[in-house]
């Protein structure tokens, strides 16, 4: 391991920096590969080829077909008729949005979904003379469980399908189910401890006539801009294909990369918008952060440093399966809770795959173990996934204040109540397998 | 209610008051009192003991809605009968009469519409201030029916109103321009007519309305501007301008050298002296009728 002590401290410094956000995120990271590239630990051609391209294809892919379905308006619209569906009554608020939220996320990106649902809910339960804050963060630990179960549904997921060639159906078959369960047990617990909140409302006429005139604001505010039906059309039709081609892709051949770039552009080509100004509003900032991520990981695996940690600490677990596999899902869970969970995800792929040669574990079981690890424990704190914090921060906009310690008291226990599903899951998995 | 239950009414009604106008407002209420009747679940004395708290409230808004609160005292006088009735038939007579007002509402709105459409003329140029529901209405009708050709100068007024006026226009093709209502000096030449809308007209002739209609109206009568308040009869208010209950909100803006408080009323109180002519359902209000409502 020859001139490792540079990229070791670079990394070191970069998660720091990603993690208590001393800088953005994507300067932290890029900064960290210039460094290296500056004191020659690699060069530039080097580096590229270090990049995961399938993984980027992906993300630009899915931001490009979402924005321009965020511009047809059917977002805005569904959530508004979430909220008439209501009726104003706490409980049918939590469980139609959270199943809104859950099935969004499993297809969106989870940010997308919190900036759509969030606005809405904040005014819905404010409104109502309910605590917004938990319905907030339940709805930031939906988005995050929801998004566990497909390849596109989480940053994790979209990364370890992409470095380790899992299709869109291996995710879905494989995650569902735990996270439908983890879903009702969250919501379970969010109303078994707050029941005085869910209390219906139709006992009192003031409340039900307050609920109606709040519905209609509710439309006058986000409905103000008409929906745009072609491009509705051809923009649904578009993310359809796309989930098709990834549901097909063993017949295809086609990689989800290249089936979401080839959908966006398509999409671009026919939808008539001002392509520009759609580019503008892709998160640039989240694909350089992952292509500074992928750089200074694949250099530490280069240096060894990788397989350094991997037979020094996860290696020397033994090769009783269900031990490995437990400890790679609880420590993704709890790590993916204090640290970024994307460039967690990328460290840990090396990782594992070096345990699966060690001892080989069937039917990926171990990187489901770490996808659900690396998502379900985003939700551990509120900066554990990007979603929590941007929920956070938009109530904070809508004069709705959320602690660190106030979104724990509810996300602690539901990620351990989901890394308890998962554990079972995973354990009855590799019991019928092995 | 508690106080912040009557507070966040309060603020409900003052939004859609501001966004959809009196008129729009009125009928919405109704329909929300429709469905909450329905989906009221308790005993026959709750029903009325519940409905007196609500309605206590509405009464007390700020400003006062006077065609709801006429509206809601016609609902009371003709739900009297069935107070001893079942439940289920109190309920079922409850909804009925209340979907009667509003159509009862809509057909009054309407009458004011068909006499307020003869007033445009061809050629005309008109102020629009805080475009009504019935004022938006009389431009449609008066394009759509009578086949005039008028321009419209819309005075922007609040962010959800004055895109509905201007998208209205635009679907018709009616000639119109948007300007602040601080701008309009320069667009006097151009006008001959301003049209209004009101929340409500009391016994002592004043006018409750948007906010800014005083000043716009103070500079059409200056300039010679004919202005027309449209208005059905539920909003002519038993009570005087000063018991309208206008709300008024203080708050603190900043600035870089100081902080200071800034007081706003959410509507204007009106001088009738400032309105030429007045048109409820039965068309112009004339002199006469005008002081036997003022008593």
């Amino acid at each position: 391991m020859d001139g490792v002590l540079l990229p070791i401290v670079v990394f070191l410094v970069v998660y720091v920096a990603i993690t208590f956000e001393l800088m953005n995120k994507a300067v932290a990271a890029m900064l960290g590969v210039m460094i290296l590239l500056a004191f020659h630990v690699v060069d530039e051609h080097q580096a590229i080829g270090l990049v995961d391209v399938e993984t980027i294809m992906l993300l630009l892919g899915m931001m490009s077909i979402v924005v321009i379905l965020r511009k047809s308006g059917i977002f805005t619209l569904l959530s508004v008729k979430i909220a008439e569906l209501t009726q104003g009554s706490p409980l049918k608020i939590l469980i139609l949005f959270s199943v809104v939220t859950a099935t969004m996320s499993a297809f969106l990106d989870n940010v997308t979904t919190v900036l759509i649902i969030i606005p809405i809910i904040v005014e819905l339960t404010a409104g109502m003379g309910l605590n917004p804050r938990l319905f907030v963060i339940s709805q930031a630990i939906i988005s995050n469980i929801g998004g566990t179960a497909t390849l596109i549904g989480d940053p994790p997921n979209i990364i370890i399908g992409s470095k380790v060639g899992l299709t869109f159906n291996q995710f879905a078959v494989n995650l569902f189910l735990p996270v439908v369960i983890s879903l009702v047990l969250a919501l379970f617990f969010i109303w078994a401890v707050n029941r005085e909140v869910f209390r219906p409302v139709n006992t009192s006429l003031a409340k039900l006539f307050s609920i109606q005139l709040l519905l209609e604001k509710i439309r006058l505010d986000f409905l103000n801009t008409p929906i745009n039906p072609v491009l509705l059309t051809k923009s649904l039709i578009c993310l359809v294909l796309a989930i098709a081609l990834f549901i097909t892709q063993t017949l295809t051949g086609l990689s989800p990369g290249v089936v979401a770039m080839l959908v966006a552009m398509l999409l671009f080509s026919i939808a008539n918008v001002d392509v520009e100004q759609m580019l503008e509003e892709i998160e640039w900032s989240t694909l350089l952060f992952f292509i500074g991520l992928f750089i200074l990981v694949g250099i530490l695996e280069e240096k060894g440093v990788i397989e350094w940690i991997a037979h020094n600490v996860f290696l020397k677990l033994g090769d009783n399966p269900y031990i490995i596999v437990l400890t790679v899902l609880w420590v993704s869970g709890i790590a993916s809770g204090f640290l970024d969970n994307i460039p967690f995800t990328i460290t840990m792929i090396p990782i594992v795959r070096l345990m699966m040669e060690t001892t080989p574990i069937p039917h990926d079981i171990l990187w489901w173990a770490l996808a659900l690890g690396a998502c379900f424990g985003g939700n551990l704190t509120m900066i554990g996934a990007s979603a929590n914090i941007v929920s956070v921060g938009m109530a904070k906009q809508a004069g709705v204040k959320i602690s660190f310690l106030e979104f724990m008291k509810t996300s602690v226990i539901i990620t351990f109540i989901c890394l308890c599903v998962a554990s079972a899951y995973l354990t009855l998995y590799l019991w019928l397998t092995l | 209610m508690n106080p912040n239950e009557k507070e966040h009414l309060d603020r409900l009604f003052l939004y859609h008051g501001t966004a959809l106008g009196a008129a729009r407002t009125t009928t919405m209420a109704l329909n929300a009192l429709i469905s909450a009747f329905k989906q009221l679940d308790c005993g026959k004395e709750g029903i009325m003991q519940r409905y007196d708290e609500l309605a206590a409230d509405i009464r007390t808004l700020r400003p006062r809605i006077t065609p709801l609160i006429h509206m809601l005292e016609q609902f009371e006088k003709e739900l009297r009968p069935f107070l001893d009735a079942e439940n289920s038939v109190l309920r079922d007579e409850a909804i009925k009469i209340l979907s009667n007002k509003v159509k009862l509402y809509r057909s009054r709105a309407e009458l004011v519409v068909r006499h307020g459409m003869q007033f445009i003329e061809e050629g005309d140029g008109i102020i629009v201030h805080s475009a009504s529901s019935v004022v938006t209405n009389i431009l449609l009708q008066a394009k759509q029916v009578l086949l005039k050709n008028f321009k419209v100068i819309v005075l922007q007024l609040d962010p959800i109103r004055t895109p509905q006026i201007a998208f209205t226009l635009r679907q018709e093709e009616i000639p119109h321009m948007v300007i602040p209502a601080f701008n309009l000096c320069h667009y006097l030449d151009q006008a001959n007519k301003i049209l209004l809308g009101a929340v409500s007209v009391t016994r002592d002739l004043k006018v409750v309305a948007p906010v800014g209609t005083s000043a716009t109206l103070s500079l059409c009568r200056f300039n010679r501007i004919k202005s027309y308040l449209f208005a059905n009869s539920f909003h002519f208010s038993h009570g005087l301008g000063d018991s309208q209950r206008i709300h008024r909100e203080k708050s603190d803006v900043a600035s870089s050298r100081t902080t200071y408080q800034l007081t706003t009323h959410s509507h204007d109180l009106v001088d009738m002296d400032l309105i030429d002519v007045l048109v409820d359902e039965e068309g112009v209000v004339d002199n006469e009728r005008l002081w036997a409502f003022a008593g």
